[in-house]
C-alpha cells in the first residue's frame, strides 16, 4: 500500500516535470536570466566607448547618491505618490460602484474600461497631445465656455504628465478594486449596520478592510509603473520632467552606460519588492491577487 | 400580556411582483421566545429583516418598545441579529468582532473588554478573544455570532436559522444552551427555523407561516394538539390529514372515510350530517384493531425504522396513504397484511381544510 503510494507519487512527479518543464525553461530563459544578467551588469565597469568590461566595482551604486540622481529618485517617488493618491480617489469609487451595478450593466461598463487596452498606449498618449497642446481641444473648449481667456498651454507641463499617468494607470486600479468588491460578502455590512454602524462607518470599518487586497493590488500596479513610465514623461512632459525611467532609458540608449542603467534598475526593483512586502504587511495575505 | 416589547401591525412587503408578506400581525412580550416556523420561501426571513430594519415594509408598522420604528435605520434600533451564515468580520479577531457594537457606540476600552469577556463566558468561549474566525469550527463561530449580538443587550434578539449549518448533535446541544441564555438574559428572542422539532422544543409561542401569512400563532401544545388548519397539522408533527364526510352515531361525531368509520372531535361548530370534513390524526395515535371490529380498512405497504420509531405506511381503499408509528420494533405486521385501524376520538380533531390567505 505504502509502496504503491510512493510509486504513484513518483510517477506523478515525473509527469509534473514533463508538463511543467517548458514553463520553467521559459521562465528561466526570459525572466531569471535577464534578471541575473542585470544584477551582474550593475557591478561591472563601463568600457571607454561602448559596452562593458569585466571589472568588479561598486561605483555604479555610489553614483546614484550624486545629487542629480537622488533628486530624480525623489521627484519620481513624489510623482508616484501623487499619481497613486489620485488614482485611488478616482478608481476606488469607480470600481466600487461598477461592482454594485445591476448585472446587466456590469458587462458593458467593464467592456468600456477595458477597450482602451485594445490599442497601443503610445497611440492613446498622442491623443492627449491633441487635447493638451496650445489651442488644442481643451483650450478651445475652455475658451468657448469663457472659462479661460487665453490658451493654457498645458502640454509639456507637470500636470499634463500627471493626467497622462492617471489615464494610463486608472484601469488597473478600477479592475482590481472591482474584482475584490465583487467578491465582497454584503451580509458583513448588514451585520455592521445591525450592530449600530451608520453607512459611512460600516464602509470604513468593514467594506474598505475587506476590499483592501484589491485596493493594494491597484496601488502596486499604479505606484511601481508610475516611477518608470518614461514615455509618458517624454511625450507629455517634453524634456522638462525626468523620472527614473527616463534616466535609465537615457543611460542605456544615449550615454551607453549600461552598468549604471542596470544599477538604477536594480534599485527600482528593490523599491518594488519593498512595496510588495508592505502590501503583505498591510493585508496580511501571502499572495498578491493576480500579480505575484 | 403586558405591554408588548415588539409589535408588527399588518406588515406587507412585495419584491417586484411577488407578495412576500401579506399582512403580518405579531406581538412579542418581554423575555418571550417566539419561533417563526415555516418552509423556505414562506417569508420568515423577510419578517426578521423588517424587524431589524435591513428591509423596509411597504405598509404596516413595526413598534419597538412602544415606539414606531417602521422607517428607522437599522443602526438606530435596539435589536440585534444572529445571521444565518454568522457574518463574522473576517479581518477582526473574536474580541474585536464581539466588541464591535460597543466600540461603534463609543464605549470606553476597559468597559468593552469587560463586556466582551462576559459575553464570551456566557457563550462558553472564555479566553477566545485573540482567535481569528477562520481558525474556529462552525459551532464556535456560531457562539461568537451570538456573543456579538447579546453583548449589546438588545431588547429583541433576532436569530435567522442559527443552528441550520450545525450537525444534529451540536444542534441539540445549542438548542439547550440558547434556551438557557434566553432565560438568563431575559431578552425577547424571535427565532427562525424550518425544523418543527426545534420549534416545539424551544418556543414559548410558535407562529406557523406559509405564503406570507401566519397560519396560526400559539403555544407548542396549542399548535400540536389543536392545529387550526390542515397545513399546520401536517407541517407540525406531520399529522395525517383524512378527508371524508361527517356522520353521527348515537349523537357522537364520526368520520366516514375510505370505506370505514372512526370517532372524531369537532374543533369548532359540529358539522352537519354528510358534510365534508378534514381530520388531523398524528401517526402515534393510530391503533390497529383485531378481528372484524368497526374501523377503517387498510393494507400495510411498508415498514421503516428510524430514531426509535417504527413507521408503518398504510394504503387505503380510496388511494390515500397514511402513516402510523410505534415505539420500538413491532414485528407482528408485515407488508401486504390487511388491517383495520381507528384512533381515539379526542385525538382526532377537525381542521379547516384551507390555508390562511
Amino acid at each position: 500500500m505504502k509502496n504503491k503510494n510512493v510509486r504513484l507519487l513518483r510517477r506523478e512527479r515525473g509527469a509534473n516535470a514533463v508538463l511543467l518543464g517548458p514553463m520553467y525553461l521559459f521562465t528561466v530563459i526570459f525572466l531569471v536570466g535577464p534578471f541575473v544578467y542585470m544584477i551582474v551588469l550593475s557591478f561591472l565597469s563601463r568600457a571607454e566607448t561602448w559596452g562593458v568590461v569585466n571589472e568588479f566595482t561598486l561605483r555604479n551604486y555610489l553614483k546614484i547618491f550624486e545629487p542629480t540622481y537622488l533628486s530624480t529618485f525623489w521627484e519620481s517617488i513624489k510623482l508616484a505618490f501623487l499619481v497613486t493618491a489620485l488614482v485611488i480617489l478616482a478608481g476606488y469609487p469607480f470600481g466600487y460602484f461598477m461592482a454594485k451595478l445591476p448585472a446587466k450593466w456590469r458587462g458593458p461598463v467593464l467592456m468600456l474600461v477595458t477597450i482602451p487596452f485594445w490599442t497601443s498606449s503610445l497611440m492613446r498618449l498622442y491623443g492627449w497631445i491633441v487635447i493638451f497642446r496650445a489651442n488644442g481641444l481643451l483650450d478651445k473648449f475652455l475658451m468657448a465656455l469663457r472659462l479661460s481667456g487665453e490658451p493654457l498651454k498645458l502640454l509639456y507641463t507637470y500636470p499634463a504628465v500627471v493626467v497622462g499617468m492617471i489615464y494610463a494607470l486608472l484601469p488597473f486600479m478600477i479592475l482590481s478594486v472591482y474584482s475584490s468588491v465583487e467578491k465582497m460578502d454584503w451580509t458583513l455590512v448588514e451585520a455592521a449596520r445591525d450592530l449600530g454602524a451608520g453607512p459611512v462607518k460600516a464602509f470604513f470599518t468593514v467594506t474598505l478592510k475587506c476590499t483592501m487586497p484589491g485596493l493594494m493590488t491597484g496601488v502596486i500596479l499604479t505606484f511601481v509603473p508610475s516611477m518608470a513610465l518614461f514615455f509618458i514623461a517624454d511625450i507629455l512632459g517634453g524634456n522638462k520632467i525626468a523620472l527614473i525611467g527616463n534616466v535609465i532609458q537615457d543611460q542605456l540608449m544615449k550615454v551607453h552606460d549600461w552598468p549604471f542603467a542596470a544599477a538604477l534598475s536594480v534599485i527600482l526593483m528593490l523599491m518594488t519588492t519593498l512595496m510588495i512586502f508592505l502590501y503583505r504587511k498591510i493585508t496580511g495575505s501571502k499572495d498578491v491577487e493576480g500579480i505575484v | 400580556m403586558k405591554e408588548p416589547i415588539l409589535e408588527l401591525r399588518n406588515v406587507r412587503k412585495k419584491f417586484k411582483d411577488t407578495e412576500v408578506l401579506r399582512g403580518i400581525d405579531l406581538a412579542a412580550g418581554e423575555g418571550e421566545f417566539i419561533t417563526l416556523l415555516g418552509s423556505s420561501g414562506c417569508g420568515k426571513t423577510t419578517t426578521l429583516r423588517i424587524i431589524s430594519g435591513l428591509e423596509t415594509a411597504d405598509s404596516g408598522q413595526v413598534i419597538l418598545e412602544g415606539k414606531d420604528v417602521t422607517d428607522e435605520v437599522p443602526e438606530k434600533r435596539n435589536v440585534n441579529t444572529v445571521f444565518q451564515n454568522y457574518a463574522l468580520f473576517p479581518h477582526m479577531n473574536v474580541g474585536a468582532n464581539v466588541g464591535y457594537g460597543l466600540k461603534i457606540r463609543g464605549k470606553k476600552k476597559p468597559e468593552i473588554q469587560k463586556a466582551v469577556k462576559e459575553a464570551l463566558e456566557l457563550c462558553k468561549l472564555p479566553g477566545f478573544e485573540d482567535r481569528m474566525p477562520s481558525e474556529m469550527s462552525g459551532g464556535q463561530r456560531q457562539r461568537v455570532a451570538i456573543a456579538r449580538a447579546i453583548v449589546n443587550r438588545p431588547k429583541v434578539l433576532l436569530l435567522d436559522e442559527p443552528l441550520g449549518a450545525l450537525d444534529l448533535q451540536l444542534r441539540r446541544q445549542m438548542q439547550i444552551e440558547l434556551k438557557r441564555l434566553q432565560k438568563q438574559l431575559g431578552i425577547t428572542f424571535i427565532y427562525i427555523t424550518h425544523d418543527q422539532e426545534e420549534a416545539l422544543n424551544m418556543s414559548d409561542r410558535i407562529a406557523v407561516m406559509k405564503n406570507g401569512v401566519f397560519q396560526q400563532i400559539g403555544t407548542p401544545s396549542e399548535i400540536y394538539d389543536h392545529p387550526k388548519n390542515s397545513y399546520v397539522a401536517s407541517f407540525v408533527g406531520s399529522a395525517n390529514i383524512l378527508r371524508g364526510t361527517a356522520a353521527y352515531r348515537d349523537g357522537a361525531l364520526f368520520l366516514s372515510y375510505a370505506g370505514g368509520e372512526a370517532p372524531v372531535t369537532a374543533e369548532k361548530d359540529p358539522p352537519a350530517e354528510g358534510a365534508p370534513i378534514a381530520v388531523a390524526v398524528r401517526s402515534e395515535y393510530i391503533e390497529f384493531l383485531s378481528g372484524e371490529s368497526a374501523g377503517i380498512p387498510a393494507v400495510v405497504r411498508e415498514k421503516s425504522f428510524s430514531a426509535g420509531m417504527l413507521r408503518i405506511a398504510l394504503s387505503l381503499s380510496n388511494g390515500d396513504e397514511i402513516v402510523a408509528s410505534r415505539h420500538g420494533i413491532d414485528s407482528s405486521l408485515s407488508p401486504g397484511d390487511h388491517v383495520v385501524f381507528t384512533f381515539p376520538g379526542e385525538r382526532a380533531v377537525t381542521v379547516e381544510d384551507r390555508d390562511e390567505e
